[in-house]
């Protein structure tokens, strides 16, 4: 996403290093896909395997017009089983976004082999999700696109694709001004957007809204949850050794002892002046 | 539930039917951009909001297709009871404490 013309060495080898990481991640995804189809349908096995072999080396060697063939070619042949289509044209589309993090040299060879294989090649325009074409009035500037691909970076691999996209639309909408600092927040948040996504749902609402209803206590517990979570924790704290102190007989009578202790020696200096 | 995600609940349900993006549900709550995706995340995978892509083609447009998030049937239901929750603690808190201002510095 940083790619462009002119960049410095050393954000060229960022950008390549990426797009390798990018690389390695979508052919790993990309096997346990074609590995699951295959071995629910032994008859593929040959031909899904040749196939997987040769995109395989087409991504090693960034021949992306060719990959994005040999996946239209996969899906063709998996087209019976919805679920693989679908995977694979995932997987297509994410093959024409890596073709615009590459530098322009190797995106025109690859358009070069693309127009010689035809149609079905798309062209090294078709970069569907891009953040924004370049020539669109609130194309976001370079700073911009590196702090979102930044924060891209930290979120789990399986979700980038989709944030990607969805970011992209709302920084076009705003005027350029504004596009750098909502990036900035984007990354500043990312790490708690990274938590969300990776958390498993602990329970569904109703259980939650259930276990509030039930539980002896859970009611005080929620309506400190209203609060922010230091709030919470200490409340929550204070719930519970509470809890601790009434369950023992003995621990009970040395809190009231202890009470009755602080209240007289409150009283105490007003007893003083009294005499 | 925290303040922010109680903004983002009312920005939703201001407008039930409505499909929004993130961008305009961050006007809407009056929240700064970034905060709201983490809470959308948080209720689209508690079942309360459904999202899907917009339906166009964005090179005629000229722009990337946006996001929308719109409460489920159950997660509007959800969503009222919750904030209703949520304004009760907070009255009942006041009463508690009567020198909280009220606006609720909570």
């Amino acid at each position: 996403m940083c790619g462009e013309d002119r960049v410095s060495p050393r954000l060229a080898l960022t950008a390549d290093l990426r797009l390798e990481y990018d690389i390695q991640h979508f052919y790993a995804r990309l096997s346990r896909a074609a590995g699951k189809y295959i071995a629910m349908h032994p008859g593929l096995a040959a031909e899904g395997e040749g196939q997987l072999e040769a995109l395989g080396h087409a991504l090693a060697e960034r021949r992306y017009a060719t990959a994005i063939r040999l996946l239209r070619n996969m899906n063709t042949s998996l087209a019976p089983f919805s679920g693989a289509t679908n995977d694979y044209r995932l997987l297509a589309r994410e093959i024409q976004y890596m073709r615009g993090a590459i530098p322009a040299a190797a995106v025109n060879s690859d358009a070069a082999e693309g127009s010689r294989l035809g149609a079905s090649a798309p062209t090294a325009s078709s970069n569907a999700a891009l953040p924004a074409p370049v020539d669109h009035p609130n194309a976001p500037s370079r700073r911009t696109r590196c702090s979102v691909d930044l924060a891209l970076r930290l979120l789990p691999p399986a979700d980038r694709q989709r944030y990607r996209e969805e970011w992209a639309a709302e920084v076009v909408e705003l005027p350029r001004r504004d596009q750098t600092p909502y990036a900035l927040r984007l990354l500043s948040r990312s790490v708690w957007l990274r938590r969300e996504l990776r958390e498993k749902p602990s329970m569904t609402p109703h259980l939650k809204v259930a276990l509030i209803v039930m539980v002896p206590g859970a009611d005080a517990i929620a309506a400190l949850a209203g609060l922010d979570w230091p709030a919470t924790a200490l409340g929550s704290g204070w719930l519970l050794g509470m809890a601790w102190v009434l369950s023992s007989r003995e621990r009970t009578h040395n809190l009231v002892s202890l009470i009755r202790a602080l209240r007289s020696s409150s009283k105490d200096p007003s007893e003083h002046s009294g005499k | 539930m925290t303040q922010t995600t109680q903004a983002v609940l009312r920005a939703l349900l201001d407008q039930p039917s409505k499909a929004m993006y993130g961008l305009e549900i961050c006007g809407r709550a009056e929240l700064p951009s970034g905060t709201v995706h983490p809470i959308l995340a948080r209720l689209e995978k508690a079942g309360w909001l459904e999202s899907f892509w917009e339906e166009i083609d964005p090179h005629r447009q000229g722009r990337p297709r946006r996001r929308y998030y719109t409460l489920s049937a159950d997660g509007a239901e959800l969503a009222r009871s919750a904030l209703a929750r949520a304004t009760e603690s907070r009255a009942a808190l006041r009463r508690l404490q009567p020198g909280l201002s009220p606006a609720g510095a909570l």
